[in-house]
């Protein structure tokens, strides 16, 4: 039996198209991760190399295949309301970025960030009683009116660490991180109500 | 926890603009596409998806994630031929 031939090149599938061949069995499917395959490597290259010091093409070529993979486990999930394209650079894109935020803090503990942040920049003499009034302020409601993952979650990311990575140090996705600290936010803000207090007397501090 | 002047104002501005209504990293990832590309064709994205361009302003990760995207999207109309780094 004749092996079957590989379809040409079809890089400018419409939407539709590419659903359709990624959701397929097969030489069809194959085709369109081949074609798909160098827009999803330069869409690496183009994030990756502003933001590391050597080495970007050998982790795009790295990260490209599990972009493929991501991207044809979920073309379901793919609205059309975009260039299909554009969707699997999306992914693409965040892979980069959530493996770079990875290795960057991977050797940081979340215990460690929590409890000792980046030192603040020295403040002006006049500064510091108002400066240092206002932020006792926040911290005792932070201590006060949260709960404690959310004061860890809220803490860490004031420190800088980046939601992917304190998501999963909390063992949640990024999503419900981002609704953990939305309702600390909303405790917060009604705390400093409750308080008469409003964004000008705690600037103004 | 030291909160310096800047982490301090981020906070306050962050807690006094908290809101029911604001979405979560993921329905920003949903849209992100779509108005990356109302953005670079010179629509106004930020009027037709307003929660989208809410969290962008006030996510460090999502703003970071678009910031990319458009870079991307870019490149690739600026050298369509070019499909290898």
């Amino acid at each position: 039996m004749l092996p079957r031939r590989r379809p040409d090149p079809r890089p400018d599938r419409t939407n539709d198209e590419w659903v359709a061949a990624l959701g397929s069995d097969g030489p069809e499917a194959e085709a369109a991760l081949a074609d798909l395959r160098p827009v999803l490597l330069r869409a690496l290259h183009v994030t990756l190399a502003p933001r590391v010091d050597r080495g970007a093409d050998a982790l795009a070529e790295d990260l490209v295949q599990r972009a493929l993979l991501h991207v044809r486990d979920r073309v379901g999930q793919f609205r059309g309301d975009a260039r299909f394209t554009t969707w699997a650079q999306k992914v693409a894109v965040r892979i980069a970025l959530s493996e770079l935020r990875r290795k960057r803090w991977e050797n940081v503990s979340l215990d460690a960030v929590v409890a000792d942040p980046p030192a603040a920049p020295e403040p002006g003499a006049d500064e510091v009683m108002e400066q240092g009034e206002a932020a006792a302020l926040v911290r005792r409601l932070i201590d006060e009116d949260l709960t404690e993952r959310q004061q860890t979650a809220l803490k860490a990311v004031l420190a800088g660490m980046p939601m992917d990575e304190v998501a999963r140090r909390l063992d949640t996705n990024r999503n419900a991180l981002y609704k953990l600290l939305h309702d600390a936010r909303l405790r917060l803000k009604r705390a400093f109500e409750d308080r008469g207090l409003g964004p000008d007397d705690l600037l103004d501090l | 926890m030291t909160l310096t002047p800047d982490v301090l104002r981020f906070l306050v501005r962050r807690v006094f603009n908290a809101h029911p209504g604001e979405i979560p990293c993921g329905d920003c990832y949903v849209h992100v596409d779509h108005f990356a590309e109302m953005e670079l064709a010179g629509l106004d994205a930020a009027a037709a998806l307003p929660l989208v361009e809410e969290h962008l302003q006030t996510c460090p990760g999502c703003r970071e994630e678009f910031a990319c995207l458009v870079a991307v999207l870019r490149d690739a109309s600026q050298a369509p031929e070019r499909a290898e780094p």
